[in-house]
């Protein structure tokens, strides 16, 4: 059945017969048929954000919690330029984001036009596809293409570039025919470029010859795992091998913390026990990562004794890095599920009790009363496990990814490739509204806090109750921590000044609480817990808390810092 | 080492720029960049002359399949 519609109410249409309900958007003048079309479309719920690069955020964090694609919208020029933090986030994190943007007239491109800027130029290499549309006949199916590119193969954001004039245009509109699901349009260039039927048997039987023959064999777990939902084959693998088991920042939550075989976080932060295991393991099977070089420190030096085996979705990220002995192409759940079968049940008892021998207590640097470690005991406490956290880019997040005592799947969420600071606010916005029935806490430090801070307004408008945690040290911590290590303690331009956070909630209307010390958590967390729209709580922290142990950067993963050092320059 | 890369992309410089873009973006040392008609209606051919080690080639040819617009490459060792 085809009937007349404008570009507007094409693109409304295709989201809602993809299944999109939830849109992120600020809207504007070249973007504005497509909002007058909003408004004939009830299915989808739009979120009017308070800057742009909150829409592209929520919609990371959305899609990330639900495993469906996040759409986030705004006007030509500032309003997409806006977008760009946003995309390349979920461009480094692998998040499905589908960005509309509004574009000036075709009369008008290229001519310098008020609010004109070539976003599809800007964003080329911060996404996985971008196109502008000129053809009002094309609109339905680049539109789904966008969709299909964006959640086919890696996951990535895609932006849909529409000048104001197609938006008007109408023509004649066909669906797909396939209800609410993803249509027959398909990325130009599918990826991976693997065979769909994954590797073959003789690879999946190469690697559990390896993980046989192996003394001291790892399993390292990342955010592919987590893509694909591989969290049964991986704890099978590990309990059926008894390798245990190495969880990289986007990796975390994948196993229990409590699993008997979970060692942790590696890299830069991670534990000298967890570094120490790879840097003696004798085989690596890694699953959906892609060796960070904050997992790796320098590659010259990392794990010397081991054979690895590369699990990954992305042909392209095999070999990237660090060298690798055997490749497996495909779908994380997909080749660890056929790992299971083909390894034979083993143990590795001796090689653990030799992990745990070099697990030593923490260490006491920490000299205030209020330490991250009761904070987010704490918060942990008062959450009950029904909890997904959301965390900011820096020292906390650092505290959170190593404390927090993860106990089910994708629930600890965060910007792991880009770092982008700002991210925690807006993203758990998306998280909430894709788990309306568990908590959601967006866990910041002050310097994060205040560049996405204006979105508690969206959250008040919109009534979406996130619980917000700011960790209050007066400092960007981890540059300050950096120039304390690294550049004979001069304190550039890290000092920050926060505004009465307190009044703050006061002023946006949602509850707020100052926590200065460890005897105030309890009662406090316990009334955040309870309370029904957002709220925020101030944990007031020493200001020169460090993040220990650390890799100094350039140095390998052997060569941990664990105490602070004597004051010099590095360069 | 040179390493000739044939890439046959979509003729339009929406594609062009995206190729040409990752190999800027993954800090490739070329020496020389050329285009030409390419062997099927739509199609252009580029070719680029690239110094780096297998390694880094074969990586860069991986990335550059995953490129939307390019439909195919190949390498020669000059």
């Amino acid at each position: 059945m085809t009937e007349l519609l404008s570009g507007a109410q094409i693109l409304c249409r295709v989201l809602v017969e993809e299944g999109v309900d939830t849109i992120w958007g600020y809207p504007g003048g070249a973007i504005m048929p497509f909002y007058h079309a909003l408004g004939d479309a009830p299915e989808i719920r739009h979120i009017l954000v308070r800057h742009e690069q909150a829409a592209a955020h929520a919609a990371d964090g959305y899609a990330r919690a639900s495993g469906r694609i996040g759409v986030c919208v705004a006007t030509s020029g500032p309003g997409a330029t806006n977008l760009v933090t946003g995309l390349a986030t979920a461009q480094m994190d692998s998040s499905p984001v589908v960005a509309i943007t509004g574009q000036v007239p075709r009369a008008m491109l290229g001519r310098d036009a008020f609010q004109e800027t070539d976003v599809v130029g800007i964003t080329l290499p911060i996404t996985k596809h971008s196109c502008l549309v000129a053809d009002v006949t094309e609109l339905a199916d680049r539109m789904r293409e966008a969709i299909a590119i964006a959640r086919e193969g890696r996951p990535g954001p895609v932006v849909i570039d529409v000048p104001k004039d197609v938006q008007n245009q109408k023509t004649e509109y066909r669906d797909s025919g396939l209800g609410n699901r993803a249509s027959k349009a398909r990325a130009p260039n599918p990826e991976p470029r693997a065979p769909d039927q994954g590797p073959g048997e003789d690879a999946v039987g190469a690697a559990a010859r390896l993980i046989a023959a192996a003394e001291r064999p790892l399993l390292m777990v990342g955010h592919g795992v987590v893509l694909s939902g591989a969290y049964d084959a991986v704890r099978q693998l590990a309990e059926k091998t008894g390798m245990p088991v190495i969880t990289t920042l986007l990796g975390i939550s994948a196993l229990p913390a409590s699993h008997p075989l979970h060692l942790g976080m590696p890299g830069m932060h991670g534990e000298v026990h967890v570094n120490r295991a790879i840097q003696r393991a004798d085989v690596i099977v890694a699953i959906g990562l892609r060796f960070d070089d904050r997992v790796t420190g320098n590659t010259k030096g990392f794990a010397p004794r081991a054979k690895i085996v590369h699990v990954d979705l992305d042909a392209s990220e095999i070999g990237k890095n660090v060298p690798v002995a055997l490749a497996l192409v495909g779908d994380a759940r997909g080749v660890t599920e056929r790992l299971v079968a083909a390894v034979a049940p083993r143990s590795c008892e001796a090689w653990l009790a030799e992990i745990r021998g070099w697990t030593r207590p923490p260490a006491d640097n920490y000299r205030g009363d209020l330490s991250p470690d009761a904070i987010v005991a704490g918060i942990h406490a008062a959450a009950h496990d029904r909890c997904t956290i959301v965390t900011d880019v820096g020292q906390h997040q650092m505290w959170v990814a190593k404390l927090y005592p993860y106990g089910r799947p994708n629930t600890h969420i965060t910007s792991g490739g880009l770092g982008t600071m700002g991210f925690a606010v807006p993203a758990a916005m998306g998280v909430k509204l894709a788990r309306p029935r568990e908590d959601v806490w967006a866990i910041s430090g002050d310097g994060g806090f205040q560049m996405n801070m204006q979105e508690i307004a969206t959250m008040v408008q919109e009534r979406i109750p996130v619980k917000l945690a700011v960790f209050n040290n007066g400092y960007l911590g981890m540059v300050r921590q950096w120039q304390q290590f690294f550049h004979g303690k001069r304190y550039s331009a890290t000092p920050i000044w926060s505004p009465d956070y307190v009044k703050l909630a006061a002023a946006y209307g949602i509850p707020g609480w100052r926590v200065e010390r460890a005897s105030e958590l309890e009662p406090v967390l316990a009334r955040a817990s309870v309370a029904e729209g957002p709220v925020l709580v101030e944990f007031v922290i020493e200001q020169e808390a460090n993040v220990f142990p650390m890799i100094p950067p350039g140095a390998t993963l052997s060569e941990p810092i664990e105490a602070e050092p004597a004051v010099g320059v590095r360069d | 080492m040179a390493y000739a890369l044939s890439l046959h992309v979509d003729q339009d410089l929406l594609a062009l720029g995206r190729a040409v873009g990752e190999l800027r973006r993954r800090n490739l040392k070329v020496s020389a960049i050329t285009l030409g008609p390419g062997a099927d209606a739509g199609e252009a051919r580029l070719t680029v002359i690239v110094d780096a080690d297998e390694g880094t080639v074969e990586m860069a040819m991986r990335k550059l399949l995953k490129v939307s617009g390019v439909r195919g490459a190949t390498r020669e060792l000059q």
